[in-house]
């Protein structure tokens, strides 16, 4: 009975945690640009960050140690130091762009300019922090998050095409407009596969005392809550296809994207909306600066956990409340939200190899896991994405000069 | 009688302390050369130069750079004596208390004079 | 010291490029892009008064997707002169800066501002 509440809570946890500033952004830009036919890539990064998940759950339990401990163990601080400076660099320029986003909510809803906001949402971020344990930060802002489904619900009542949606989760080839298309599907998938969001699952599984009895809590988790989740993404997609595409509106500004939800839902659509924007940034800018300081205290073997008072554990309190006064700086200075989320987005996508690639390894150390070593459709789709990620790191900046806008 | 690799079991691993608390891992190993003895494994460094001396010397003058901005000549380090290993497994343990650790000055200064004079940080959980 | 002919060709190339690439981030974006902002921003400021008429969306937020609008149609008018090199370009750009000038004001009109 335990368990099967742990795995609904996992699951809920998963879909309410999914969307966040960049998912949002890039399939809103995705939908009104190119209709439904960028909702493939949408798929295809959910089942891969639904994999990466799985994976460095399943290290965690088993072997007792999250993705960064074995990523300086098993690989040396030589090495190591690349997926720390990568990391750390896309980190903040995303937890930037989430500030940004929780902003952007509240100068929708009070008219205040959002670089105003982005100091007070740092500490009241500091404070959830600094008070709250594990279950309350990473549960409690996921719960609410699931306000999200008004994207689902937006969707239906437009009456999308369900033929045409299908299709479009095959992959195609762009009619128009070709760099612009790829550089969309590139920042799709940074906003889908974010380093944070595996290493944070990681050490999440660690503060939740996961044995290899959570093993299957871990599977149904990752897979279903990212599907679900992806789901509420390809949502938004839709809902920007059949609101925007048809009008020719294209998204340059953050606020546009309210539109989305007040069409066919009306005042609660916008409120809705509203409330999404600043829950699901919120939740994710604490699980991003989370994840910054589980890096840094874990590769470092620094004392660390969410759960024990900071005292306790000074260094990784110190980190995180720094790299939130540090990510509002840009807000603060006025820079535009959506730039600095689209920027952050292609960032992302280029920096995968130097964490996904290491898993590789990792899932095929029999001395850490055991019997439970991947499997060989596991590794085989470890291969593809890893694939994936190198053509998006080659790919990256040309297409942002090019698709970039 | 088991074998442990130095390279894969022992370095870059989290150390804890008599208490089980965290102190960091091992950044380097130092062996001790002695005239007419074999060569033996004497000494954990944790904290320093040395984690950055392993990257490269760039990252060793960086490393001092950052220190020399903030008026030390460069990071606490901790020399352990092998010999006070206890137990080597997933982590490993060593017979010291972590307090007393000098590449614990960072993290007692921060917990002393940054974060327990504000509200909400002492204790032990939440 | 005298430079040989491949190090000053080198030397110039790596002059030249920066400047390359700062002058192409100074230049303005193809007439076709402007056009396509500014009938963006035109439909949008047409949904937004749909939607305002509609009770959906507040006058707050309106407030600010005007501005966004008003930003644009500022950037526009100064860089889509440059853009248009023929007489039926500068005859489309006129119409869409127009249209979006009569967007903006239908809206402001709709919030009573």
């Amino acid at each position: 009975m335990k368990k099967w509440g742990e795995l609904a809570l996992g699951v809920v946890t998963s879909i309410g945690g999914f969307l966040e500033v960049g998912s949002i952004a890039t399939s809103a830009q995705g939908g009104a640009e190119f209709g439904y036919q960028l909702a493939w890539v949408l798929l295809l990064g959910t089942l891969s960050l639904a994999m990466l998940m799985e994976m460095t759950g399943r290290l965690a339990a088993v072997s007792k140690r999250t993705y960064a401990d074995l990523l300086r163990e098993r690989f040396g601080y030589r090495f190591f130091v690349l997926p720390l400076v990568a990391v750390f660099v896309v980190s903040l320029l995303v937890l930037a762009s989430e500030i940004g986003g929780v902003a952007i909510a509240l100068q929708m809803a009070t008219g205040v300019a959002f670089r105003w906001w982005a100091i007070p949402i740092a500490l009241l971020g500091w404070l959830l922090l600094w008070r709250g344990n594990f279950s309350i930060v990473e549960q409690g802002t996921a719960m609410l998050g699931l306000v999200a489904i008004s994207f689902a619900v937006g969707a239906l009542v437009l009456h999308p095409t369900w033929p045409t949606l299908g299709r479009a989760l095959l992959p195609s080839l762009p009619s128009h407009d070709r760099a612009r298309y790829w550089y969309i599907a590139i920042s799709i998938l940074g906003a889908s596969i974010s380093p944070y969001l595996y290493l944070f699952y990681s050490a999440g599984a660690i503060e939740d005392e996961w044995t290899i009895e959570h093993l299957s809590v871990n599977r149904v988790t990752a897979v279903f809550g990212n599907v679900f989740g992806g789901g509420l993404a390809i949502a938004a997609l839709v809902t920007a296809a059949l609101v925007f595409a048809p009008r020719e509106i294209k998204v340059d500004r953050y606020e546009q994207i309210a539109l989305l939800l007040a069409t066919p839902l009306g005042r609660a659509g916008f409120v809705f909306f509203v409330m999404t924007l600043f829950i699901t940034c919120f939740g994710a800018t604490l699980e991003i600066v989370l994840a910054m300081a589980y890096l840094l205290a874990q590769g470092f073997g620094w004392n660390w956990s969410e759960n024990l008072k900071p005292g306790k554990d000074a260094r990784f309190s110190t980190s995180y409340t720094v790299l939130l006064l540090l990510a509002a700086l840009p807000i603060v200075l006025g820079m535009d939200p959506l730039s600095l989320t689209n920027i952050s987005m292609v960032v992302t996508a280029a920096s995968l190899p130097v964490t996904v690639i290491p898993l590789f390894v990792l899932m095929n150390d029999g001395d850490l896991l055991d019997t439970h070593v991947n499997g060989w459709p596991s590794n085989l789709a470890l291969v593809v994405i890893a694939l994936i990620s190198i053509v998006l790191l080659v790919a990256a900046l040309p297409l942002q000069l090019l698709g970039g806008g | 009688m088991g074998a442990v690799q130095l390279s894969h079991e022992v370095i870059d691993t989290q150390l804890v302390d008599r208490h089980q608390e965290k102190i960091g891992r091992i950044d380097e190993l130092l062996i001790e050369l002695e005239d007419g003895k074999p060569p033996r494994v004497a000494t954990i460094v944790i904290g320093g130069a040395a984690r950055a001396r392993r990257v490269g010397r760039w990252m060793l003058a960086c490393h001092r750079a950052v220190h020399a901005l903030f008026g030390q000549r460069e990071e606490h380090a901790s020399h352990v004596p092998f010999g006070a290993v206890r137990c080597i497994a997933d982590t490993i343990e060593i017979d010291v208390d972590g307090d007393t650790l000098d590449s614990m000055h960072l993290e007692h200064w921060l917990a002393t004079r940054v974060i327990c004079p504000i509200p909400g940080a002492s204790g032990e959980r939440k | 010291m005298l430079q040989s002919a491949g190090a000053r060709a080198t030397h110039v190339r790596l002059v030249l490029v920066p400047l390359l690439v700062a002058a192409g981030c100074g230049s303005p974006p193809p007439l076709d892009k402007q056009l396509e902002t500014l009938e963006s921003w035109t439909a949008t400021m047409q949904l937004a008064k749909e939607r305002h008429g509609a009770g959906a969306i507040t006058v707050t937020y309106v407030t600010q997707l005007r501005d966004g609008a008003d930003e644009a149609f500022q950037q526009a008018s100064t860089s889509i002169g440059s853009s248009a090199r023929t007489r039926a370009d500068s005859a489309y750009a006129a119409a869409a800066l127009d249209s979006l000038r009569n967007a903006i004001r239908q809206l402001e009109a709709e919030i009573g501002s």
